[in-house]
């Protein structure tokens, strides 16, 4: 059955053949004035209230007068709900039926008037738990893409802001919005995401992370960025960048995304031009020590022990010599261990994860020390490690990585396999582009205003308000000037 | 004809300066020709003078292609031989520096140290380097650019306050042959005037002006290189088989007792932007040679083959004095960078002339 039929029985026994076995499916027959009717609803994806209140009490208390086309009269005369509309093929009104729509089927008409009664629960705006800042405003996005939608709404009042509804997934059918700046965005850029979003072959999109590998090539570090705040949306899509919000996912995708916004928080820009620059050079610099210094120092303690200093190098010597394994053995061993407690941490109910806290961190690592298996600077080593890792958080996942290719690298070839390995990741990130833009742009290739502007400092705003910094107009782009 | 995606002048100016100023770390007296470091200063400015006028019918067989145009693609049967000619000329360099790397990584800093399986690594990045394309790798060599600055800088730096006048000896106390044979060095380990023709057509922005300075850049640096050589060891230098290795070894800041460390890391890394950027070349031969679907597998042969030259030439004194000794390089050079793009420049005129009367 493609379309809705004449006769109100056949299109009743289709639907309820259609949701069979599925006890949250509601009909519920009405009499018009003489006229058959039938309303249909999905319970908990719509409010009763407001069915009762602005959908049967308003039929049942007017019904059409006779010979009145009952239709056009209860979407003019009767009904006053702000979202409807008619529809006659049976998949879009199904589709209408699981997202929270009631659907009015009329004796002797081949169309249904779908209302908008959403009412399933869902959850308020709350502070992001992974994206904490000091100064920034505290409301997150939820689950809901609508609610995020009007979230970003509420701080850009232009209509040059756009949504463009999508949806993915053939059995989820999950919405998804392109949010973008009309004149900021490079056309191209929106057409590319278009483009690879509809190629998306997957039957159920349950988070916005499944769409991350549709839009990138998914090398080491990703071009498409992550976050759970609107304010963040709001500068982002301001700089021609696309945002993309799917419904059930409390975070939005960001596209092209560079590395060096990696290293970009909302608290960099709120803060003095000084102390945000200061921050930014605190991250990189938590980075290098994240990746580098698991491997460095299992390298000169292997292999090049006469770069240390006297002092530092007898100290190293001893407390290694009281441990029966080789530096690289304890590294490893702490650093998995310290992964194994990060993510049952993670996972732990939240009134044991404090539990896992002390028993991982105090009573494992203190007495792993005391008891001479692994020595105090491999262990200061790896929470060091861990620690800077946390100051760039959205670029956990290529560190865990990184950390333990350069301990290998260092493991086996000594510093020369760190360096080789610095050089990888620097070839890496240099051939790896999101749409077109550069992930390292603007340091290479160099655009020197850009980089003094947002990267080697943070200027003061009266400054950056100067000339926009549109994505697509980053250096080497191939969509620049567009 | 064949357009090419464009990376800027200055990208890849840099690149083509850290690959041959990796070069001349490597810089020993035994293929020097003599022990007066100082005398080295004129080959610089010798080696730069011929290697712009050298580089001269590269520019042309570009101009007659016009903008953006590859010379190379495998049209006819020259265009093949020469294909083949340059790649085989890339490994042959390619595996020259790689052996040098390794005897120094054998010689001077641990003979138990696995330097084949460094060299296989370190070839394995170029090749990915050449893999992701000329851009990837002219934007890393931006990078490594300022990596090479702070090392050498920084080494440069310190071991500047062991420099004493007295250590210098005067100029040509042994007449020019040193001067002269430092300048055949300089230009036979240079790949810069073979990669013209092949990587040119890739640059978009001022050529000329950027290859002028990079040639400038290399002979300061290897200038300064060579003063610092010669004031701080003296003749010391002329004994030693890696001199720049043996002065940064001498040098420390504060409580880091040596800096060689960071000398070899920065060699690594300009390693790696030559290897790279010489099999992307050997990858524009292979597609000239053997056609599209091949150029990958082409450059994947050639960094297998640069390392069996670099093992062999570790392995055998008579194959390292062949793959090393100045002459053969140097003339290997010369055809590769001057006299091919000449004739290809030749050969294709002459075609199209007939083809146009045809």
């Amino acid at each position: 059955m493609e379309t809705l039929a004449r006769e109100l029985e056949k299109n009743k026994a289709f639907f309820q053949r259609e949701f069979r076995d599925a006890m949250d499916f509601m009909l519920r027959d009405l009499d018009l004035g003489g006229t058959k009717a039938a309303l249909l609803a999905l319970d908990g994806l719509v409010s009763k209230q407001i069915i009762t209140l602005s959908i049967l009490d308003p039929l049942l208390a007017s019904p059409p007068p006779a010979g009145t086309p009952v239709l056009p009269y209860i979407e003019e005369q009767v009904l006053s709900s702000m979202e409807q509309k008619r529809e006659r093929k049976i998949p879009a009104l199904l589709a209408l039926l699981m997202s929270g729509f009631a659907l009015l089927l009329v004796d002797g008409w081949e169309e249904a008037v779908a209302f908008g009664v959403q009412g399933f629960a869902t959850r308020s705006p709350a502070e992001p738990q992974n994206e904490v800042m000091q100064r920034g405003a505290k409301d997150g996005f939820t689950e809901s893409f609508l609610t995020n939608i009007a979230m970003i709404r509420r701080r850009m009042k232009t209509t040059a802001l756009k949504f463009v509804k999508m949806e993915v997934g053939s059995v989820s059918r999950t919405p998804l919005a392109l949010c973008y700046v009309e004149g900021a965005v490079s056309p191209e850029i929106l057409r590319q995401v278009k483009a690879r979003l509809s190629q998306c072959d997957l039957k159920t999109v349950l988070g916005a992370g499944y769409l991350s590998a549709f839009l990138d090539q998914g090398r080491l570090f990703r071009g498409v960025g992550i976050t759970e705040r609107p304010d963040v949306v709001c500068g982002k899509i301001q700089e021609g960048r696309v945002a993309i919000l799917v419904e059930g996912t409390p975070s939005a995708l960001l596209v092209p995304f560079l590395f060096l916004e990696h290293f970009q928080t909302l608290d960099d820009y709120l803060a003095r031009p000084f102390y945000g620059t200061f921050l930014r050079w605190l991250k990189y610099l938590s980075f290098f020590l994240s990746s580098f210094l698991p491997g460095l120092y299992v390298a000169v303690v292997t292999h090049h022990p006469e770069m240390l200093p006297e002092a530092l190098l007898r100290k190293v010597a001893q407390a290694e010599g009281e441990t029966p394994f080789p530096v690289m053995g304890e590294t490893l061993l702490l650093y998995f261990l310290y992964e194994v407690l990060r993510e049952a941490g993670l996972r732990a109910p939240r009134s044991l994860s404090a539990t896992v806290s002390i028993v991982g961190g105090l009573v494992l690592g203190d007495t792993a020390v005391s008891a001479g298996l692994v020595g105090a600077p491999s262990l200061m080593v790896v929470a060091l490690t861990a620690i800077a890792g946390y100051a760039v958080p959205r670029l956990y996942e290529p560190l865990a990585l990184l950390r333990l290719g350069f301990l290998l690298a260092g493991h086996f070839l000594g510093v020369w396999g760190v360096m080789i390995g610095l050089v990888l990741v620097l070839l890496d990130l240099c051939g790896t582009s999101s749409f077109g833009v550069p992930l390292l742009s603007p340091i290479s290739p160099l655009d020197g205003k850009l980089s003094v502007r947002d990267v080697l400092a943070r200027a003061p705003w009266p400054r950056l308000s100067k000339g926009e910094a549109l994505v697509q107009d980053m250096p080497g782009s191939r969509e620049r000037g567009q | 004809m064949e357009t090419t995606r464009k990376i800027n002048a200055p990208q890849f100016f840099l690149a083509l300066f850290v690959a041959q100023a990796t070069a001349a770390l490597a810089f020993n007296a035994q293929y020097a020709g003599g022990p007066l470091f100082l005398d080295n200063l004129l080959s610089c400015l010798l080696a730069l003078g011929l290697g712009l006028l050298l580089a001269l019918p590269s520019w042309g067989l570009l101009r007659r292609w016009g903008e953006g145009v590859l010379p190379l693609q495998g049209r006819d049967w020259a265009e093949k031989a020469a294909a083949a000619l340059w790649l085989l000329y890339f490994v042959w360099e390619n595996g020259a520096s790689l052996t040098l790397f390794q005897i120094f990584l054998l010689d001077t800093v641990d003979p138990e140290f696995s330097a084949g399986l460094v060299t296989a690594v370190l070839l394995g990045t170029g090749l990915y380097g050449a893999m992701r394309g000329i851009e990837a790798v002219a934007r890393c060599a931006f990078c490594v650019f300022f990596v090479f600055l702070l090392g050498c800088g920084g080494v440069f730096a310190v071991a500047a306050l062991r420099f004493s006048p007295q250590n210098l000896s005067p100029l040509f106390y042994n007449g020019p042959s040193q001067a002269l044979e430092g300048a055949a060095l300089l230009l036979s380990r240079s790949t810069s005037l073979a990669a013209l023709p092949l990587l040119l057509p890739f640059v978009t922005g001022k050529k000329g002006r950027g290859f002028a300075l990079q040639s400038l850049g290399c002979a300061l640096f290897f200038g300064v290189a060579l003063t610092l050589l010669a004031g701080c060891l003296g003749p010391y230098a002329a004994s030693q088989n890696f001199p720049l290795f043996t002065l940064a070894s001498l040098t420390q800041i504060h409580s880091l007792q040596r800096l060689d460390t960071v000398f070899i890391g920065v060699w690594i890394a300009g390693l790696v932007i030559r290897a790279a950027l010489e099999l992307y070349a050997c990858r524009v031969c292979a597609r000239a040679l053997l056609g599209p679907r091949w150029h990958k597998k082409g450059a994947a042969l050639a960094a297998a083959l640069s390392w069996g030259v670099a093992l062999l030439g570790v392995w055998s004194a008579g194959f390292r004095q062949a793959v090393l000794s100045t002459r053969p390089l140097l003339y290997a050079t010369l055809g590769a960078g001057c006299l091919a793009p000449g004739l290809l420049w030749a050969w294709q005129a002459h075609r199209q002339r007939k083809g146009a009367r045809s």
